[in-house]
């Protein structure tokens, strides 16, 4: 299969793309969590959940790479 | 389970003569929740706190000065002190002796601290070595002293006239007052720092040696006091512990009456209480004399607090429904569903027998180590909740994925002969159970992630067939919105396993759950060729007929189908995990074994493979297990919780009791 390499190379991006975005989101919203905790440490678990929403970025991401992969496989 | 303890409202209403035996009945018995009266009107008044409250909190005010000046830490457990007539005294005598020696540290530290400036302010005179008298009363001398950052002897030729002594980087200049001027300027250049002459007379070395003197005595003392003060913590800790406790319950007892609504001659209790504890609770109080108690069923406007009720093995997952919210008491009591969802994704995750074992050992240190808690048992919760991860994750190890430690026990199929992958076969270990599932293996990877969508499927499924349950009560037209809801949901999971229809499992879903046609003629034409994959009729109707009912909840419920779909899709992070903590522990091991073991050195295989064990452990027991246990709690808080989920309970807190939740 001649796209193979490109398939794979959209793949790696897919999960790069994915990867970045969801650490960005995480950095914005953990800084955030963690600033709230200090003023209030019941928030603990508020923020927790907060914190790993954008998580689902990234599965989406690895989803997607997984599809990808197996049309080459 | 599910439900919460079933609560009545009681009113006492009794003659005050009675209050004070009864707020000491209440307290003892532990089990009422007060409703605190707000509304005064010329009839009915806040309490006054009993008469003794005031020499109540007078004595915890000195327990707590105690506690601050000997930083006494609180500890879980200790026995209440008797109360007695002496224990105030003590207590006052007490506070006296330590305030008293606290106040002489005080006054020895602020002395040490003068000590100090007056030798740092000698210490550069010190190492010029002339007495002090010589820097002063001159008539035609200026003298200058201070710091330099240039070379001393450039002094001497840039001011001829002058005569400068130094020791260390002090200079002390002596020059006629006529070349003042211009040799401040010229000392200037040279970075030059003036610095005040001490007062007093003599050689600045022996002074210095009697403030050292000084310094040591004044230190001596105040070494000697911390001694005595910490031998009065050792002493008094528990008393002072014991007795704060005592006089905090006291307190509760005499403040209560400022929860309590006043007459001129009655007092009223507002609160709930378990119904099934009515019964005693009017015993108790009607032996004390004539007191009324009316007990009443809840009503709508005003919820009951929730105690939740739950039989032991569940029950420390009632820990992680309150870190979330407290449900309200006509809410369904979700600690069933993650107590059996939590666990399984967990294991699933992780799913290897040495690691799980690792988790269960773990577990019952901390719930040995924490056992002492038992009025904040939220850690040891923490520890009960682990160990029945590692349980399922050991199972999970064992019969699924059949692997310990990041090595499998068999090597996958179809490896050719000779190959050189370690396996604990090829380290003499031989288990008899062949795996269900290779995490290495390419084609698992589909397996993994539709088992995922199927755990999906069922967890969610029961997210919205729970909110039918608590919708149904209050708002019918969402209830049903809520079974729109269930139909799209089981529509988008009839669509993955159309698009995966080759897989075994999949097929095992066509066959046995839902024997229906769901290719060829019986797929829709036009979707089909847009999405690339056959789309049953069944589906298809479902999500319409689903998203037309979730309408009645949510007008946008079509757009909003495309969020229950990124729900189920969010599930495949059980697959990515398991899969990534797969793929960290296949590279460490092709790393430390392909290069240790298959060069024949014995020693070092043997140094890597305690490295590898000791790495692993670290890193996978510690930093996945807690990012593993955090995905597994939000699937079940944000996936599965919103579906159903109010929270907005008040936790169950009752009089005389000390609070149980950390």
């Amino acid at each position: 299969m001649a796209d193979a390499g490109m398939i794979a190379l959209a793949a790696g991006l897919t999960m790069a793309g994915t990867g970045i975005a969801t650490a960005w989101a995480e950095k914005v919203v953990g800084g955030a969590a963690v600033g709230a905790m200090a003023e209030k440490p019941e928030l603990f678990s508020k923020g927790l959940i907060l914190m790993v929403l954008p998580e689902t970025i990234v599965v989406f991401g690895l989803i997607i790479a997984i599809q990808l992969i197996q049309k080459v496989v | 389970m599910l439900r919460p303890k079933e609560m009545s409202r009681v009113l006492i209403v009794g003659p005050k003569s009675l209050l004070e035996p009864s707020i000491e009945v209440l307290h003892s018995l532990g089990i009422l929740h007060i409703v605190d009266f707000t509304a005064e009107d010329e009839t009915f008044h806040l309490g006054k706190p009993l008469p003794q409250a005031s020499q109540i909190s007078e004595a915890l005010v000195r327990l707590r000065s105690i506690s601050n000046v000997l930083r006494i830490e609180h500890k879980p457990e200790v026995k209440p002190v008797e109360l007695g007539p002496e224990v105030r005294e003590r207590i006052a005598s007490m506070e006296a002796g330590i305030a008293e020696r606290e106040a002489e540290r005080k006054a020895l530290e602020s002395q040490l601290a003068d000590v100090f400036q007056r030798l740092e302010v000698l210490r550069p005179f010190a190492a010029i070595g002339l007495d002090l008298d010589y820097y002063r009363d001159y008539a035609t001398l200026d003298v200058l002293v201070g710091r330099i950052t240039g070379e001393v002897s450039e002094i001497q030729r840039g001011i001829p006239e002058a005569e400068a002594f130094s020791g260390d980087s002090v200079v002390a200049v002596f020059l006629p007052k006529s070349k003042s001027a211009e040799a401040r300027e010229f000392l200037t250049r040279l970075g030059f720092a003036a610095l005040d002459i001490p007062p007093g007379s003599g050689d600045p070395r022996a002074k210095q040696r009697e403030l050292d003197e000084e310094r040591r005595g004044t230190e001596e003392k105040v070494r000697s006091l911390e001694e005595a003060l910490a031998e009065d913590k050792n002493r008094f800790a528990d008393f002072v512990l014991g007795a704060d406790r005592t006089f905090s319950q006291e307190i509760e007892k005499a403040e209560a009456p400022l929860r309590f609504a006043i007459t001129d001659h009655s007092f009223i209790v507002d609160g709930w209480i378990p119904t099934d504890n009515v019964q005693e609770m009017k015993g108790r109080l009607e032996a004390l004399g004539t007191l009324h108690i009316l007990v009443e069923e809840p009503e709508d406007h005003t919820p009951p607090p929730v105690l939740l009720e739950n039989p032991k093995p569940i029950k420390p997952f009632e820990t992680l429904i309150h870190l979330y919210a407290t449900p309200n008491y006509y809410e369904i009591d979700p600690t069933l569903y993650i107590s059996l969802a939590l666990p399984f994704f967990f294991g699933f995750m992780i799913g290897d027998a040495g690691f799980g074992a690792a988790w269960i050992a773990l577990g019952a240190y901390g719930r040995y180590r924490y056992r002492r808690f038992k009025h904040s048992p939220g850690w040891r919760n923490i520890c009960f909740i682990v160990m029945v991860g590692g349980i399922v994750t050991l199972l999970f190890g064992l019969f699924v994925y059949g692997e310990a430690f990041g090595l499998a026990f068999h090597p996958p199929l179809g490896t050719p002969e000779g190959a050189q992958i370690v396996t604990w076969e090829s380290l003499g270990l031989h288990y008899p159970l062949e795996p269900l599932i290779e995490k290495a293996a390419a084609e698992s990877v589909t397996t993994l992630l539709l088992l995922s969508v199927v755990m999906a499927w069922v967890h969610l499924s029961i997210g919205f067939a729970t909110g039918f349950v608590n919708e149904w009560r209050h708002n019918k037209p969402h209830a049903i919105g809520k079974i729109g809801w269930l139909l799209a949901l089981l529509g988008l999971f009839m669509t993955i396993l159309a698009r995966l229809y080759w897989h075994p499992l999949a097929n095992f879903f066509w066959t046995y759950i839902f024997p229906i046609p769901h290719r060829g003629p019986a797929a829709v034409g036009f979707l089909t060729s847009t999405l690339g994959f056959q789309l049953p009729w069944v589906a298809f109707i479902l999500i319409i007929i689903g998203a037309g009912l979730a309408s009645l909840e949510s007008y946008i419920a079509i757009v909003e189908v495309g969020g229950v779909l990124a729900n189920m899709l969010s599930y495949g992070r059980l697959a990515g995990i398991a899969i990534g903590e797969a793929a960290v522990d296949g590279a460490i091991t092709s790393l430390v074994f392909g290069s240790l073991i298959f060069t024949g050195n014995v020693g070092l295989a043997i140094l890597g493979i305690v490295l590898l064990l000791m790495a692993e452990s670290f890193l996978m027991l510690l930093l996945s297990g807690i990012a593993v246990f955090i995905q597994a709690l939000r699937l079940n808080y944000v996936e599965q919780f919103i579906k159903f989920y109010k929270g907005d309970g008040i936790p169950f807190n009752p009089f005389g009791r000390r609070r149980t939740e950390a």
